[in-house]
């Protein structure tokens, strides 16, 4: 309880015109945690998520990381500090190499970016971390292919792939099983925890047998507020959150 | 994917270039050759942006134009020197590309392309009008071939048409390669990724407003350094090279060649230029012809010619490849 928060939001809020997609969230997430948002569709999951990146702007409140206000940095910039996120909807290179995806991404954390002489295979290091980091998100085997022949789950996989090769202390994934299989789900979901030992992860996800068996807090987000927070047993033994969105589920 | 010449085709490429002026045996063919490789440099330079950030410009000729301009101001006013008029063109383009770049990369698509359009359209209009500087629409005649050489020492003239094909080729064939360099290093890849998703690129923690700028820059000074070549090759030049559909024009080498494929803008160059001559012998209207063909090529081979062609290759070869498909 008394670690210095990671990720601390203050009276964070975002409007679309009449629309309070989020709304004064106080949100703070301790070192080391893996953290759970859950809510209906539409409650501000993602858009949360996104003012935590720096991909929208607050309409008012603060984002701080390890203490650090980074309201309104670029999304670049809220990167370079350490916080890397996934997205809902894939969102890779689609005519680049699967290896090339991963190793812009390795590239990018390692500053070498810039080199425009040298020939990219010739970064041999930053090659064997991306099929490492491959390896570890399954598709080792599809390096060479374009991103074209992966299967909507390998698409999910390489999503997450690109993002942990920024190796962020702060990892945001936004339903990171969405439209997965049952098999594709749990693997990926054995890779959250697997991410969480040594990295401080929140995430979003759908399937609350999910979420109440791996998150260490769950955050409830409805109508842009967070209307209850606690252990996954607090959760589900709070009234408001039965009557607002967990109903029969739980 | 990104298709890259191989080393057959690179060679015998360049033999038939170094053979050419043997081949054609004809000071008219010479010429031809000698303008298909400075628009081969104008038409890669181009395709950094359209083919591999993904920026599709329609004010490229701004920098044919402002190249030659600044060569032929260089060697016919201040000092006659070949080197120094190239690397004037190519500084003048580099910062011009600057200035615009800083405006035009915070757009994208039709927006990018209209405000690419506009800077060419007031520069043209500056060399209509300006005529103490440029000559206004007669433009500058008689810009010199400076010999090239060491002082004192020796010195190679350039006047006969075999000579300054050569000189051209090994000048744009260094650019070229540069290019090519650029095209496959690191940073070109990320020029690559831009094109495909150019949020996420800031998701990976780069500024993509910078990278595009220097994608900018580069193209810009590759383009300076052809219009200071075209320049010195044509002896005279007017505000028509700096007239919008002369950017058009580019971007119709880039799409017949294939934009894809990093040469493929070279051949599409030589195309073009090819069927201008030829067709300009029995008909003025040698632009239908060209449209025709480029209306057969969006319809059935919409990766340009030397691009699908690559594409055959890549397939057909594919058992003997060791896997890296994705970029051959
Ligand atoms: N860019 C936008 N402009 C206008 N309204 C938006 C925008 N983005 C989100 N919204 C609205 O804000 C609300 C919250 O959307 P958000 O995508 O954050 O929900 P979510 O919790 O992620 O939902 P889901 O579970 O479906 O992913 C929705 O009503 C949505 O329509
Ligand atoms: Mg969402």
């Amino acid at each position: 309880m008394a670690t210095k928060p990671v990720l601390e939001t203050r009276s964070l809020t975002k409007s679309f015109g009449s629309l309070l997609a989020v709304n004064e969230v106080d949100y703070r997430v301790p070192e080391g945690e893996l953290c759970a948002v859950i809510g209906p569709n539409g409650a501000g999951k993602t858009t949360f998520f996104n003012l935590i990146s720096g991909k929208l702007e607050p309409t008012a409140g603060g984002v701080f990381f390890e203490g650090e206000d980074i309201t309104g940095f670029p999304p670049h910039a809220v990167v370079k500090k350490g916080v890397g996120r996934s997205f809902q909807i894939t969102n890779i290179f689609p005519r680049l190499s699967v290896l090339d995806n991963v190793r812009i991404a390795v590239l990018a954390r390692r500053g070498k970016t810039l080199d425009m002489f040298s020939p990219i295979e010739k970064h041999t290091e930053e090659q064997d971390e991306a099929l490492e980091i491959l390896g570890e998100v399954e598709l080792e085997h599809k390096a060479h292919h374009p991103t074209t022949e992966l299967g909507h789950g390998e698409r999910r996989n390489l999503e997450l792939g690109i993002t942990l090769a920024l190796e962020p202390r702060l990892i945001l994934l936004d339903e990171p099983t969405a439209g997965m299989s049952i098999e594709e789900t749990s693997s990926t979901i054995d890779l959250v925890k697997k991410i969480s030992h040594d990295k401080t992860v929140v995430f979003t996800e759908h399937d609350m047998s999910v979420v109440f068996s791996i998150a260490d807090r769950i955050s409830v987000l409805h109508q842009g507020s967070i209307i209850a927070e606690g252990t996954p047993d607090e959760i589900r033994n709070d009234d408001l959150v039965r009557l607002a969105y967990l109903g029969e589920e739980v | 994917m990104e298709r890259i010449p191989n080393r057959f085709g690179v060679t015998v490429l360049l033999g038939l270039a170094v053979l050419a002026p043997v081949l054609v045996q004809n000071d008219y063919y010479i010429q031809l050759c000698t303008e298909i490789l400075i628009a081969s440099l104008l038409a890669i330079s181009l395709n950094f942006l359209i083919g591999y950030t993904g920026l599709v410009s329609l004010g490229h000729a701004v920098y044919l134009g402002v190249g030659a301009y600044a060569f032929a101001l260089l060697t016919k006013n201040v000092y006659p020197s070949m080197w120094a008029g190239l690397i004037v063109a190519g500084a003048s383009c580099a910062l011009l590309a600057w200035f615009m770049g800083v405006f035009c990369v915070r757009l994208a698509g039709l927006y990018f392309a209209m405000l690419t359009l506009a800077f060419s359209q007031v520069v043209y209009t500056v060399a209509y009008y300006w005529r103490d500087v440029t000559g206004g629409d007669d433009g500058m005649l008689g810009i010199p071939k400076p010999e090239i050489g060491i002082p004192g020492a020796f010195s190679i003239s350039l006047e006969s048409f075999t000579n300054f094909y050569y000189f051209v080729l090994i000048i744009v064939a260094v650019l070229i390669f540069l290019a090519w360099k650029i095209a496959n290093s690191p940073f070109g890849r990320v020029l690559q990724a831009i094109r495909e998703n150019p949020e996420r690129v800031e998701f990976i923690g780069l500024p993509v407003h910078r990278y595009k700028l220097f994608a900018f820059i580069i193209a810009g000074t590759l383009g300076g350094f052809a219009g200071g070549l075209y320049s010195t090759f044509q002896g005279y030049i007017s505000p028509d090279l700096l007239y919008w559909t002369q950017s058009g024009e580019i971007v119709l080498m880039t799409i017949l060649g294939g934009m894809y494929s990093f040469l493929g803008p070279a051949f599409g160059a030589g195309m073009l230029l090819f069927i201008r001559d030829t067709v300009l012998n029995f008909m003025e209207y040698w632009r239908i012809v060209v449209g025709g063909i480029l209306v057969l090529l969006v319809l059935f081979l919409p990766g340009g010619i030397l691009g699908s062609f690559e594409g055959w290759i890549s397939r057909l070869s594919i058992g003997g490849n060791d896997g890296d498909e994705t970029r051959s």
